[in-house]
């Protein structure tokens, strides 16, 4: 299996915070006549349901983000908000595969975020495809480890979350 | 009450309908009520009146149909095309932020307040007396006679020293489209007529998730009002599926969402007076609210 690291796991790499949560998701092949690479975001929400980190937005470049909306629920919580693209975090569309993000308990600038329930939301959309959402809630900092997996249904394949305290 | 005031609403304020019409609903439907992209971004619109929601059937003109901008300000007049079943329109959406289009028709009419079962008198032949004649409604003179002010309406009533019913009606079509981050000033009231405050942000309307609306009768809460709110694709469904609400006494309802897509609110009311020249006022809102699924 190969694996795409996207650009958050390199930066958290330096972060001194031990805890930490891994993310892997797989962007299923379609057999389909006329494929476009998925919209893809992901992201953490505390329990009020702020987004306090997106891991990764990606979404095909210079066209005005006109499409962005599509991802609608990172749209509302986090793109319609921001100026811009996200510096190390909005990216082109990728290829079918799986791929792996990692968090630390930071914010989207660097600070450690309060214990607490938290949630991460994967959401893909296909342009002439289907739109997936999977969400799954966890206590952070972790108290042992532990993996969780969600098996989606269209847009996405195995979504596993992995925690290390 | 509530064909007999649609009828004339459409009548008055839309010219091509029909006395004879039944009653229908009137809206403006946003083909892309949530816009990205930080550029400035054309929007369409179709504006038609029709029981079947959103399929268009009577064409409704767009005269008077403006834009609020996100800034608060009133737009350009809003061109377009009027077509055989409805009209159409495009709107550059040149600042970021939330705006509303909406079309208030407002105008005074004489009416006679018929007993709640009667007839219409039938001349010979079967056909309502004096219909088809300018100021002459079925119901005798003056009936059927219009103005946009009360002035210009008493100025060419017949001084025949019978009582007249005189109407003033006030309805509003609207709709919400926004681009980038929601922005409130396009959503203050004018404090005519009845309005809707959405205490849950149009572009914030999601399943699963309640939304919350607050009425207002000329600025004031709207306690009890009757609030209708229909989800569309009615053709392609044997259930309508019309939630009916009422406004509690802070004239708020509070809203579920069962499916996802655009919803008509529909509201009405009449409140008759008892001092002045005008006997009562009758009050239309139609809002188009788009619902995105979760």
């Amino acid at each position: 299996m190969k694996y795409f690291v996207a650009a958050p796991l390199l930066l958290a790499a330096v972060s001194s915070q031990a805890a930490d949560l891994r993310v892997e998701f797989v962007v299923p092949a379609m057999k389909v006549a006329e494929y476009h690479r998925p919209y893809v975001a992901v992201w953490i929400e505390n329990d009020q349901r702020q987004a306090v980190n997106t891991l990764a937005v990606w979404h095909e470049q210079g066209k005005k983000d006109k499409w962005l909306k599509d991802l609608s629920q990172w749209w509302r919580r986090v793109g319609r908000d921001l100026d811009g693209p996200i510096d190390g975090v909005s990216g082109a569309t990728r290829l079918p595969g799986t791929y792996q993000l990692q968090w630390q308990g930071i914010d989207q600038q660097g600070q450690a975020l309060p214990a607490g329930q938290y949630t991460l939301s994967v959401e893909v959309v296909r342009e002439v495809g289907d739109r997936e959402l999977q969400r799954v809630s966890f206590d952070w900092p972790p108290a042992e480890a532990h993996t969780e997996q969600l098996q989606g249904k269209t847009e996405l394949g195995q979504v596993t979350l992995q925690l290390t305290p | 009450m509530k064909k007999t005031f649609l009828v004339s609403t459409l009548a008055l304020t839309m010219g091509l309908v029909t006395m004879q019409a039944q009653a229908h609903s009137r809206w403006i439907l946003p083909l892309q009520p949530i816009v990205s992209g930080h550029e400035s971004e054309w929007v369409s619109f179709d504006v038609s009146a029709s029981n079947t929601l959103f399929q268009a059937d009577k064409p409704a003109r767009l005269d008077g149909m403006v834009a609020v901008m996100p800034d608060g300000s009133q737009g350009v007049a809003v061109e377009g095309y009027t077509d055989k079943r409805r009209s159409v329109f495009s709107y550059e959406l040149t600042q970021p932020g939330t705006y509303k289009f909406e079309q208030t028709n407002e105008g005074y009419m004489v009416m006679r307040e018929r007993p709640q079962g009667a007839e219409q008198p039938k001349a010979e032949g079967g056909k309502p007396q004096g219909e088809g004649k300018p100021g002459m409604g079925p119901q005798g003179p003056g009936r059927g006679m219009r103005a946009d002010t009360l002035e210009a309406l008493l100025a060419q009533l017949p001084d025949d020293g019978k009582a007249k019913h005189i109407v003033h009606s006030l309805s509003r079509v609207e709709t919400f489209v926004t681009r980038g981050k929601p922005t409130d000033a396009a959503l203050k009231p004018t404090n005519k007529g009845i309005e809707m405050v959405p205490l849950t942000h149009p572009a914030d309307l999601f399943t699963g998730e309640p939304a919350t609306f607050q009425f207002l009768l000329n600025g004031k809460p709207a306690a009890d009002l009757a609030v209708e709110l229909t989800p569309g694709g009615t053709a392609y469904r044997n259930e309508r599926l019309t939630q009916s609400l009422k406004t509690d006494g802070e004239g708020k309802i509070k809203v579920e969402w069962p499916m996802a897509g655009p919803y008509l609110v529909e509201v009405e009311d009449e409140v008759k007076l008892s001092e002045g020249k005008v006997n009562s006022e009758r009050y239309g809102y139609f809002a188009t609210l788009v619902v995105q699924p979760q």
